[in-house]
């Protein structure tokens, strides 16, 4: 499936990564700067949500139907982890707004509380391209006139787990940086003022497709090729063949890796670049491929 | 501007499995008959002496036992595997299927049973949100894009929205939508925590109603352009939006969940007075229902179509209850009733709304359906089997 709505105007982008601070209070602190709604029952999953759309929305007068699209691999691990202690060794009801906090949507619920937004509200995922088909919702949202302003955001705790994390990528632990993050693009329909724009985004169930649609696709700005952690050195090589002028650009190796990582390399490419293309390709455990691309005017 | 749909997206096949059963026809004729299935569920894990309603899944012989991995995906594969073959989907058609997953509990009752002798399997085991969705992709070959929502009671309503949005413009052919949502001591000690769990019988909108008594179930339905079946329903449009009033209650006054519902109505084209009646949430909750009343009224007037609810057969299913109570609604409507809502029995002033109180007589009609849920979170749909 090809999602190229011509309309998805990136206006800013915003991102919160780094290592995990055991401390709440370091990010009650930094969202603050950002909103004077007090949150505290928030946990780590709301307030990194918060601390990455709020400096998104920062100083854009983005207006009240704005939709916000959350979208994470794994939600919010913390206090689910909490209420079943609660419930299974402590044999203690949980405490409500722990339970609440269970339901990762709450995180969505308070970043449009905090904006003040009305529009659509969506917690979403699809095992490692959640980035990619959460922008396929918006674009859908677009195209059926519901959506003119939106923000959306990947967002991932650290995974601790050596032993989850290996399993699920047959990666070596140690050969990343594991840090958490919640990267956010503000999108609107309005092309003025724009600071780039997302171009396609694609997905393919083979290789061989997904090189077939970048050999029909033209490029006017030097492209950036960016790849997702399940992708293969051959993988790599095969879109290589297809794009003989594009700069690897490694995303993971800059800032760390953490589930959302389709989302960082976005924020991290507009951050970086100018006058450029991003092509990042990812790629899930069932072996199929989400392209996206995205023009950094 | 409001873009109106173009296309009309049927429910090819559907299947459905809760309190009431597994097979449609069965479910159906327990609807018509006023049963229920209802078990009271101990909190002996809490140490306490009590126990608590809940529409459980009735087992049948033979089956793994309810707290198992292996009934988690024996009742999650059959209820799709009915689905696809009431919609006599072909090989082709499957594999390239997309996915539209909605769940509050997700994965969580996979874990639950570890978690009586460890800790922190979620953390160092969980697949993430998006896992189950796969799981159905590679057990029935499909090769198309997994969607999983995550937005409490709305979850699979937002399955069911969305899909309907790329069929209608053209981005996908057909889409299977999945609620499921199976017991959890989570959801259950949750919902008791917040002191919400009310003693049977559920009576959702009464003057004496005291609360939500949980369900449990899994809905599957295909949407498609075309549909083999004369008088098939079909999905006109829908709305979401989030109420910011609070993250466990809306707005009492109504003015968002009126908004979603007047959104759903503009998209789908159709005025109010044209609605020939409304599955309402109707969780029961003095809150829920107080606003859901309220936000009714801004939409109709003093012109409220028939309104009724259904979790007092099936129980809140939570975010199944979007895939779930579309299937027991338009399964109703075919087979030429409207459900009374059952339990009701005491109008409430404060409410000003009093639901179906017998069955009504009705095969065919344009409908409203409301979903709302923690997170400010509202979602409704408005489907038709007009031709």
């Amino acid at each position: 499936m090809t999602t190229g709505n011509p309309n998805m105007h990136i206006h800013n982008y915003g991102s919160f990564v780094g290592h995990p601070v055991e401390e709440m209070k370091y990010y009650k602190e930094d969202v603050s700067r950002y909103t004077r709604l007090h949150f505290r029952r928030a946990n780590r999953f709301v307030l990194l949500s918060l601390a990455g759309a709020c400096r998104c929305a920062h100083e854009q007068g983005i207006g009240k139907k704005t939709a916000v699209y959350l979208t994470t691999e794994n939600g919010n691990l913390g206090d689910t982890e909490t209420v079943l202690h609660q419930i299974f060794h402590m044999h203690q009801f949980p405490m409500p707004y722990n339970f609440i906090n269970t339901m990762s949507n709450t995180a969505s619920f308070y970043v449009a509380q905090s904006l003040e937004l009305l529009g659509r509200n969506v917690t979403f995922s699809s095992k490692l391209l959640s980035f990619e088909r959460g922008l396929e919702l918006t674009s859908c949202d677009m195209e059926m006139g519901a959506v003119e302003e939106a923000l959306i955001g990947g967002v991932d705790e650290a995974s601790f787990s050596k032993e989850q994390f290996e399993a699920k990528f047959d990666r070596n632990y140690d050969d990343y940086t594991m840090v958490e993050g919640s990267c956010w693009l503000l999108i609107r329909q309005r092309a003025e003022g724009a600071l780039g724009r997302v171009s396609a985004v694609a997905s393919f169930a083979e290789i061989g497709n997904a090189v077939a649609w970048l050999k029909n696709e033209s490029f006017d700005r030097p492209v950036k090729v960016a790849h997702g952690i399940l992708m293969t050195p051959e993988d790599k090589a095969t879109i290589g063949r297809a794009l003989p002028d594009a700069t690897p650009f490694d995303a993971i190796s800059e800032k760390g890796y953490f589930d959302s990582a389709a989302a960082c390399a976005a924020t991290t490419f507009l951050e970086r670049f100018n006058s450029a293309t991003l092509i990042h390709i990812n790629k899930d455990t069932r072996g199929h491929y989400a392209l996206l691309r995205i023009e950094k005017y | 501007m409001i873009s109106q749909v173009k296309e009309k997206v049927y429910i090819r096949g559907k299947a459905v499995r809760c309190a009431l059963g597994e097979e449609i026809g069965t479910v159906v004729a327990a609807m018509r008959d006023h049963k229920v299935h209802m078990e009271e569920v101990p909190l002996s894990l809490i140490n306490l002496d009590y126990g608590r309603p809940y529409y459980r899944l009735p087992v049948n012989e033979g089956e793994a036992p309810s707290n198992s991995e292996a009934f988690f995906y024996a009742v999650l594969y059959a209820t799709v595997e009915k689905a696809i073959v009431d919609a006599q989907l072909t090989p082709e058609e499957i594999e390239t299927m997309p996915i539209f997953f909605g769940s509050t509990s997700i994965d969580i009752p996979l874990y639950e049973e570890t978690y009586r002798t460890a800790s922190n399997v979620l953390s160092k085991t969980s697949s993430g949100y998006g896992n189950i969705a796969n799981e159905i992709a590679n057990h029935f070959g499909i090769k198309a894009g997994c969607y999983t929502f995550t937005t409490a009671c709305t979850s699979s309503a937002n399955g069911v929205l969305y899909a309907t949005a790329m069929i209608d413009q053209g981005a996908i052919e057909r889409a299977l939508v999945v609620g499921y949502d199976l017991f959890s001591n989570l959801g259950f000690c949750g919902f008791e925590a917040l002191k919400l769990i009310a003693p049977p019988p559920y009576r959702p909108f009464d003057k004496n109603r005291l609360g939500v008594i949980m369900g449990e179930g899994c809905g599957a339905v295909v949407l498609d352009r075309r549909s083999q079946e004369e008088g098939a329903f079909y999905c006109m449009a829908g709305a979401n939006a989030c109420d910011t009033h609070s993250v466990t209650t809306h707005d009492p006054e109504g003015h968002a969940i009126a908004a979603v519902m007047q959104d759903a109505l503009g998209r789908a084209g159709v005025s109010a007075d044209r609605i020939d009646a409304v599955k309402a949430h109707a969780t029961g909750s003095y809150h829920n229902d107080l606003t859901e009343c309220n936000g009714l009224k801004r939409v109709f007037g003093g012109q409220v179509p028939p309104v009724t609810g259904l979790k007092s057969f099936v129980g809140h299913t939570v975010g199944a209850c979007g895939v779930i109570e579309l299937i027991l609604f338009s399964e109703a409507v075919k087979a030429g009733f409207i459900p009374a809502t059952l339990g009701f029995e005491t109008p409430d002033e404060e409410l000003g709304i009093t639901p179906l109180t017998r069955d009504l007589a009705l095969a065919s009609g344009t409908f409203l359906l409301n979903y709302f849920g923690f997170g400010g979170n509202c979602a409704s749909l408005v489907i038709s089997n007009k031709e």
